[in-house]
C-alpha cells in the first residue's frame, strides 16, 4: 500500500509541473500565420545577445516521386547555392549556360540508359555536358550564399532532411535578424540550381560515407527495404544510387514548386529578439511568397504484413541485431504509450533491456528499444536492437530480447516503472529548454507534426494519464512476431582447410 | 475615438511601410547589439585544497555540479591501458559503500537525477544534474561515490567484457581506423598519446589497480568543483563546504606529459578494408603548442584553409568545385599540454583517391607559394570577430571557461590577447606562418580503403607502406610446462620419420578428398605448398569455388567473381598450412619439443609430445609414432576468443614417400567441426 501511494505521488508531480511550464513558456511565444499560410513562431529568450533561426518544411523522403528517391535531400543541398543575385557574377550570361548544362546532362543520361547504348555517343555526350558545366562555372561566385552568412558571424549553418521533414538553420548575433530574413526569403523565393550535377557527386560521397562504406548503414538500408512493401518509408532518404544519378534540374524544380509552399513551411526563431520586429520582418520578407497550391498529400498506406520478415547479411564486421515491429504514427492515441514502453525497456540503468542483456547476462554492449523509425508522420516501426558482446551468438541475443518483450506482454509493467519514465521525460523536457537552436527546431517540429507547438508539453500531459495496463496493451497489440522484420549482421565464417 | 483611430492608422502605416521595404543583404544596416551581462562568479578554496566556483542561473529549475579531477589515462602504464576509463566507468556502475548499485540506480532514476563519472586522457570528472529540489538529497550520493566507491568484481568483469567487445569492433568503422592509426604515425605507436587498449592490457588490470588509481586521483588537491543553477549562493556555499570538506586532501598530481620527439618524414601508408567503396584519408604532420607567439596568425591560416561552413579553400576546391568529398577539413592544432597535429581529413570514392589527395596537397602548397588575398584575410577576420558573441551563449559558458583556464593554469586574459593579435594579422603573416609551420614535402599520408578499387593510385606519392591492423591476440600466460627434453627429442625424430620415412624435405602435397562440413558433403582438390600457401578447388552446388592463399594474401573466386579474403582469414589459413603434420614432420628437427608422459586416447595409451613454438600437443601411437590426435589452444581473431582445436587422425596411408591420414576429423571447443576423407595424394 505504501509503495502504491508513493508511486501515485511521484506521478502527480509531472502533471502539475508540465502544465505550469507550458503556461510560463507560452508567455514568451508569439505565434501567427501570414496570409499566404506561412506559420511563424517566435520564442523570446534573452539570456545572451544571440538568436537561432529555423525554416522547417513539411517534406521529406516519404514525399518523393517514384524513381526520384533522394530528391528532397538534393534540393536541401541546392538551397545553399544562391539565387539570381547571390552566387553569380552575371546572371544573364549564366542562365542560358545552366539551361545548356541541363539539356546536355539529360541527353547523356538518356543515351547511357538506353537499351542499346552507344559507348562513343555516351562519352561524347558526357564531354559535351562537362564543357557546358565548365563554361557555367565561370559565372559562379563560389559559395557566396554561405560566405555572407559566415562573415556576419553566424554559427551552426546547416540543414537536414529526414523521411518526414526538412530543416534549415543557423544562429546569428541578435542584431542581425534582418539578414536572416532577407537571405532566407531569397533562397526560397528565387532558388537557382547552379552546380547541380557536381553537387550530386558530393551527395554520392555522402552516400558512400553513410551507407555503402558502413556496415550498420548497409544493414539499416536493407532493413527498411524489407520492412515496408508499399510505403515510401522503404526508401533511403539519401536515395538509391541510380535515382541520385537520374535526378535532373527539372525534377528538382518540380519538387520545389509542389512542396516548398508557405502553407507547408514554418519559420521558427528563438533568442534575444523583439517579437514585434520579427513579425514585421516576416511580413516584409515572406509576405510575398506566392501562396501556391497546398502540398500534395501522401495517400499510400502500408498493406497488412502477412508474416515475419527476416534477413541476414554476411559481413567482415562484428554482429548486429535489429528488429522492427509495425506500430502507429505519432498522432495516433497509442503513440505515447509506445514511447513510454521504449523508456521502460531501455532508458537508463534500471531499464529492462539494460538490466538483462547488458548487466546481468553480459550479452550485449548495448540493447535498446525505441518508437518511431524511420519517421513518425506515417505508420512507423517500434525498433529493438542489440550490439552483441564479443563471442555472443545472435541467437542468445534474440532469445533474451524476446523473453523480455514476452515478460511485458504477459505480466505488464509496474507503476514505479511508469512513474519513473514520466518523471524522466519531464526532466528531459526542462533540460531541453536551454538551447536556442534546439528550441527553435523543436517548436517547429511539433507545430509541423501535430499542428500545434504546444504538443511539446501536451504529449507529456497525455502520458501522465497512462496506466500500466495501457503499456501492457500496446505491447500485446504491436510487439507481435508476425508483424516484425528482423535484420542480422553475421560475421562471415573462416574458410576451413 | 479620433485618438484611437489615429493610433490604429499609424500602426497600420508602420506595418505596411515595413512590408514594402525589402532590403538586399548588402544594403542592410544593423542596430547596436545587446550586451551580455556577465554573471558573478563566487570562488573559494576549501581546507583540503578543493577550489569551488558558484554561478547562479535561475532560468530553469535545475542545478548542475561538476567535479573536475586532475587525473587521466596519461598516468597509466602501457601494459594496463584501459585502467583509467574502467575506473571512471565502475566508480559509477559499481556504486559506493552507502549506495550500492542496486540501490543507487533506482534512487537516482526515480528522481530523473543523473550522477556520472568518467576519466579521460588528462581529466577526470564527476557530475550531478538534478531538478533543484533534489540537489540536497542527491549530493551525499555523489560524495559517497567520490570517496567510497565499491569497485565490485561483478562490475569490473562487466567493464572488461565491454572493453573486449570494443576492441573486437574497433576495425569495423573506417574513419575510426583512420583517426587511430594516423595518431600513431604522428606520435609513435607506443606513445602515451596513442596507446590503446588490447586484450592483454585489459586482462592485466586488477581490482587493486583500480582502487589505487582512484585513491591517488580523487582527492581534494586534485579537485575543482563548479556549480550552476537555480540556487542562492550563500546557501550553496554552506552546502558545498559541508559536503566536500571531509574529502581527504591527498597529493596533487602533475599534468606533465612527455615531450614529443617528432621527425618530419614523408610517408604513404595504406590500410586495406575490403568492405568499403570510399577511401578515408588523413594527411599531415605534427602541430604545435598554444603558447606559440604565432598562434593568432596560425588560427587565421586555419580559417582561410578550412574555416566557416563552406568558406575555407579546401571546402571550396575539394567539395564544391571538384565534388570529390562530402566533408573535408583540417587545421594546424596548437594544443595546451602537448603539440597538436596538422592534418587534413576527407573521404572520397575509391577511384578518385589520388586526385583528391593531389588536390588537397595543392591547397596546402598554395598557402605557402602565394600570398592569400586581402579579401580572404578580412573575410576570415570578420567571421571570427563577428561570431565572438557566441563565446558566451549562457552563464554556463562563462563558468566553464573560467574553470578550464584555472585547471590548465592559463592566464585570464589569454583569449582577449588572442583577439588583439588577430586584429593585427596581415596577408604577409599568413604566408610566413604557412611557410614556417607547414611541410607539404614531409606529409604522412594515410589511406584506409578498398585495395581492389584503389589499385596502385598511391604509387605517385611514394613507396606505399602497408599497415597491418590485425587485432593482437592476448599473450597467453603459459605456465612453463615441465617435461623431458631428451625423451621429447627422441619421439620427435621418430614422429618425423614415421610421416616421412625417406626423410628429406617436401615442397608440397596435393590430395583429393571429401569434406563434410555443416551438413554438406563437398568434393575438394587441395594443393599445399609449404610453409604457408594453398590452392583449394571446392565443388559446390553453385559451381567451383577456388580459395587460394599465397605470399600473405588470399582470395576466393567463383566463376567471374573474385573477392579478397580478410587478413584475419588469410592468417588463419596460413597457420593451418604451416601446422599441417607433413610440414611439422619436416621442421621438427629445429623445434623445441618436450615429452609430457602418456595419455589414453580412444583406448590407446599415447605418447604426448609438446611442440612449444606452436603450442601444439601431438598424441603419438607408441608403436608407429604416427599422431593419433593433435590439440592446440589459440586465440581465434574471427570469433575473438580462445579456441581449443583438436584433430583426430586415422587410416594412415603411404604414397610417394609421404604418409597421410586418410581420415581426419576436426573439433572446435569439443564440437565436431568437419571431417576430411582423402582418396589419393601425391607429392610436389
Amino acid at each position: 500500500m505504501k509503495s502504491l501511494l508513493l508511486a501515485i505521488a511521484i506521478a502527480w508531480i509531472p502533471l502539475a509541473a508540465s502544465a505550469q511550464n507550458l503556461a510560463e513558456f507560452e508567455k514568451n511565444v508569439t505565434e501567427f500565420t501570414l496570409d499566404n499560410g506561412l506559420t511563424v513562431l517566435i520564442l523570446k529568450r534573452d539570456v545572451a545577445p544571440v538568436a537561432s533561426f529555423v525554416t522547417y518544411v513539411g517534406v521529406g523522403g516519404a514525399n518523393e516521386p517514384v524513381g526520384q528517391t533522394g530528391i528532397a535531400h538534393i534540393f536541401e543541398h541546392m538551397a545553399f547555392k544562391g539565387t539570381t543575385t547571390i552566387g553569380t557574377s552575371d546572371w544573364a550570361k549564366e542562365k542560358p549556360l545552366l539551361d545548356a548544362v541541363n539539356t546536355a546532362y539529360k541527353a547523356w543520361l538518356k543515351e547511357k540508359n538506353s537499351p542499346m547504348a552507344d559507348t562513343a555517343a555516351v562519352r561524347r555526350l558526357w564531354n559535351e555536358y562537362k564543357s557546358f558545366e565548365e563554361q557555367a562555372k565561370a559565372y559562379v561566385v563560389n559559395n557566396e550564399f554561405s560566405q555572407i552568412i559566415d562573415r556576419a558571424g553566424a554559427v551552426g549553418l546547416n540543414a537536414f532532411t529526414s523521411s518526414d521533414e526538412t530543416g534549415y538553420f543557423y544562429s546569428l548575433p541578435q542584431n542581425k535578424a534582418e539578414l536572416w530574413f532577407t537571405l532566407e526569403a531569397a533562397r526560397f523565393k528565387d532558388p537557382v540550381f547552379r552546380e547541380f550535377y557536381v553537387e550530386k557527386d558530393v551527395v554520392k560521397e555522402e552516400r558512400r560515407m553513410r551507407t555503402d562504406s558502413n556496415p550498420i548503414g548497409r544493414l539499416i538500408e536493407e532493413f527498411l527495404a524489407v520492412a515496408y512493401s508499399a510505403h515510401p518509408y522503404k526508401n533511403p532518404v539519401i536515395g538509391w544510387p541510380s535515382d541520385i544519378e537520374a535526378v535532373t534540374m527539372d525534377d528538382a524544380l518540380e519538387f520545389y514548386s509542389r512542396f516548398y509552399v508557405p502553407s507547408n513551411m514554418i519559420v521558427s526563431i528563438a533568442g534575444d529578439v523583439d517579437p514585434a520586429k520579427m513579425r514585421a520582418f516576416a511580413q516584409t520578407y515572406f509576405g510575398d511568397l506566392p501562396k501556391g497550391e497546398p502540398a500534395p498529400t501522401l495517400f499510400v498506406k502500408e498493406p497488412p504484413q502477412r508474416g515475419e520478415r527476416r534477413f541476414v547479411i554476411e559481413e567482415e564486421s562484428q554482429p548486429f541485431f535489429i528488429s522492427g515491429y509495425r506500430a502507429v504514427e505519432a498522432t495516433h492515441p497509442d503513440a505515447s504509450a509506445l514511447e513510454i514502453l521504449s523508456d521502460i525497456l531501455s532508458s537508463g540503468r534500471t531499464s529492462r533491456l539494460y538490466k538483462r542483456l547488458v548487466e546481468q547476462d553480459k550479452l550485449a554492449l548495448e540493447a535498446a528499444g525505441f518508437y518511431g523509425f524511420p519517421g513518425t508522420k506515417y505508420q512507423t516501426l517500434f525498433v529493438a536492437y542489440a550490439v552483441p558482446n564479443q563471442g555472443v551468438s545472435i541467437d542468445s541475443i534474440e532469445t533474451a530480447m524476446e523473453e523480455e518483450l514476452e515478460n511485458v506482454r504477459a505480466n505488464g509493467v509496474t507503476q514505479e516503472e511508469l512513474s519513473r519514465a514520466i518523471t524522466q521525460r519531464r526532466a528531459n523536457l526542462i533540460r531541453s529548454l536551454s538551447s536556442n537552436n534546439g528550441l527553435a527546431l523543436t517548436l517547429a517540429q511539433h507545430q509541423g507534426k501535430y499542428g500545434d507547438w504546444r504538443a511539446l508539453f501536451r504529449n507529456l500531459n497525455d502520458m501522465t494519464e497512462l496506466t500500466p495496463a495501457d503499456i501492457q496493451r500496446v505491447a500485446q497489440t504491436y510487439l507481435v512476431k508476425s508483424q516484425r522484420t528482423v535484420g542480422i549482421i553475421q560475421t562471415s565464417e573462416g574458410v576451413n582447410e | 475615438m479620433n485618438y484611437v483611430k489615429t493610433v490604429l492608422f499609424i500602426a497600420f502605416m508602420s506595418v505596411t511601410g515595413l512590408a514594402t521595404a525589402q532590403t538586399p543583404h548588402d544594403q542592410l544596416t544593423f542596430p547596436e547589439i545587446n550586451r551580455f551581462v556577465m554573471p558573478k562568479i563566487e570562488t573559494f578554496t576549501l581546507r583540503n585544497g578543493i577550489t569551488v566556483f558558484l554561478v547562479e542561473d535561475k532560468e530553469l529549475p535545475l542545478i548542475r555540479l561538476d567535479v573536475l579531477v586532475r587525473t587521466g589515462s596519461f598516468l597509466v602504464p602501457a601494459e594496463k591501458a584501459g585502467l583509467a576509463s574502467m575506473v571512471g566507468q565502475v566508480m559509477r556502475t559499481g556504486g559506493s559503500v552507502g549506495y550500492p548499485a542496486a540501490v543507487l540506480n533506482p534512487l537516482l532514476e526515480n528522481k530523473a537525477a543523473s550522477v556520472e563519472t568518467s576519466v579521460g586522457f588528462t581529466t577526470g570528472s564527476a557530475s550531478l544534474n538534478v531538478l533543484k529540489e533534489d540537489f540536497e538529497p542527491v549530493l551525499p550520493v555523489l560524495i559517497d561515490l567520490l570517496r567510497n566507491p565499491l569497485f565490485p568484481q561483478e562490475q569490473i568483469d562487466l567493464a572488461k567484457t565491454q572493453q573486449r567487445s570494443g576492441i573486437s569492433r574497433r576495425n569495423d568503422d573506417a574513419s575510426g581506423i583512420t583517426n587511430r592509426e594516423f595518431r600513431k604515425l604522428i606520435y609513435g605507436a607506443n606513445s602515451v598519446f596513442t596507446r590503446g587498449t588490447e586484450y592483454a592490457t585489459i586482462d592485466a588490470i586488477t581490482r587493486e589497480d583500480m582502487v589505487d588509481f582512484h585513491k591517488k586521483g580523487f582527492v581534494g588537491r586534485n579537485m575543482t568543483v563548479s556549480v550552476i543553477g537555480d540556487f542562492n549562493t550563500r546557501d550553496m556555499r554552506r552546502l558545498i563546504e559541508r559536503a566536500f570538506n571531509p574529502i581527504p586532501a591527498g597529493t596533487k598530481q602533475s599534468l606533465n606529459l612527455p615531450d614529443v620527439k617528432y621527425e618530419f618524414k614523408a610517408g604513404v601508408n595504406f590500410i586495406a578494408k575490403n568492405d568499403v567503396n570510399q577511401s578515408n584519408i588523413l594527411l599531415g604532420h605534427i602541430g604545435g603548442l598554444r603558447n606559440n607567439p604565432d598562434y593568432a596568425a596560425l588560427q587565421m591560416m586555419n580559417e582561410i584553409l578550412s574555416g566557416g561552413s563552406f568558406s575555407g579553400r579546401l571546402m571550396q576546391e575539394v567539395r564544391t568545385n571538384k565534388g570529390y568529398a562530402y566533408g573535408v577539413g583540417g587545421a594546424y592544432q596548437s594544443s595546451i599540454l602537448n603539440p597538436g597535429q596538422f592534418f587534413v581529413s576527407l573521404s572520397t570514392a575509391s577511384a578518385s583517391t589520388a586526385d583528391a589527395i593531389r588536390s588537397t596537397i595543392g591547397e596546402i602548397r598554395k598557402m605557402q607559394d602565394a600570398p592569400v588575398s586581402e579579401a580572404e584575410v578580412s573575410e576570415a577576420r570578420d567571421r571570427i570577430l563577428n561570431s565572438l558573441v557566441f563565446r558566451y551563449e549562457s552563464r554556463a559558458d562563462v563558468l566553464n571557461e573560467r574553470v578550464s583556464y584555472a585547471y590548465y593554469g592559463l592566464p585570464a586574459d589569454l583569449f582577449d590577447r588572442y583577439i588583439e593579435d588577430l586584429r593585427k594579422v596581415t596577408v604577409a603573416d599568413v604566408q610566413r606562418v604557412a611557410k614556417k609551420y607547414l611541410r607539404p614535402d614531409a606529409l604522412q599520408i594515410l589511406v584506409v580503403g578498398n585495395p581492389a578499387e584503389v589499385g596502385d593510385q598511391l604509387a605517385e606519392f611514394g613507396t606505399v607502406n602497408t599497415i597491418d591492423i590485425t587485432i593482437p591476440r592476448p599473450v597467453q600466460a603459459r605456465a612453463a610446462v615441465s617435461g623431458d627434453a631428451d625423451q621429447g627429442r627422441m619421439w620427435a625424430t621418430r614422429m618425423a620419420s614415421a610421416i616421412l620415412p625417406n626423410g628429406g624435405s617436401v615442397a608440397g602435397v596435393s590430395f583429393d578428398a571429401t569434406l563434410n562440413q555443416g551438413g554438406m558433403s563437398l568434393q575438394v582438390a587441395t594443393q599445399l605448398r609449404f610453409p604457408n600457401a594453398i590452392t583449394q578447388n571446392i565443388t559446390t552446388p553453385g559451381g567451383m569455388l577456388t580459395i587460394s592463399v599465397a605470399d600473405g594474401a588470399g582470395s576466393q573466386s567463383m566463376g567471374p567473381n573474385s573477392q579478397a579474403l580478410p587478413q584475419a582469414f588469410v592468417e588463419a589459413i596460413e597457420k593451418q598450412v604451416s601446422g599441417h603434420y607433413v610440414n611439422v614432420a619436416q621442421t621438427l628437427a629445429n623445434a623445441t619439443v618436450k615429452y609430457l608422459g602418456t595419455e589414453d586416447v580412444e583406448g590407446v595409451s599415447t605418447v604426448k609430445l609438446l611442440v612449444e613454438e606452436t603450442n601444439t600437443t601431438w598424441y603419438l601411437d607408441p608403436v608407429t609414432a604416427l599422431p593419433l590426435r593433435s590439440m592446440s589452444k589459440e586465440f581465434n581473431a574471427m570469433v575473438g576468443m580462445e579456441v581449443e582445436a583438436v584433430n583426430l587422425f586415422t587410416n594412415w596411408t603411404m604414397s610417394e614417400g609421404v604418409m597421410m591420414a586418410y581420415s581426419e576429423s576436426s573439433m572446435m571447443n569439443g564440437q565436431q567441426a568437419s571431417s576430411l576423407t582423402i582418396r589419393s595424394h601425391s607429392v610436389e
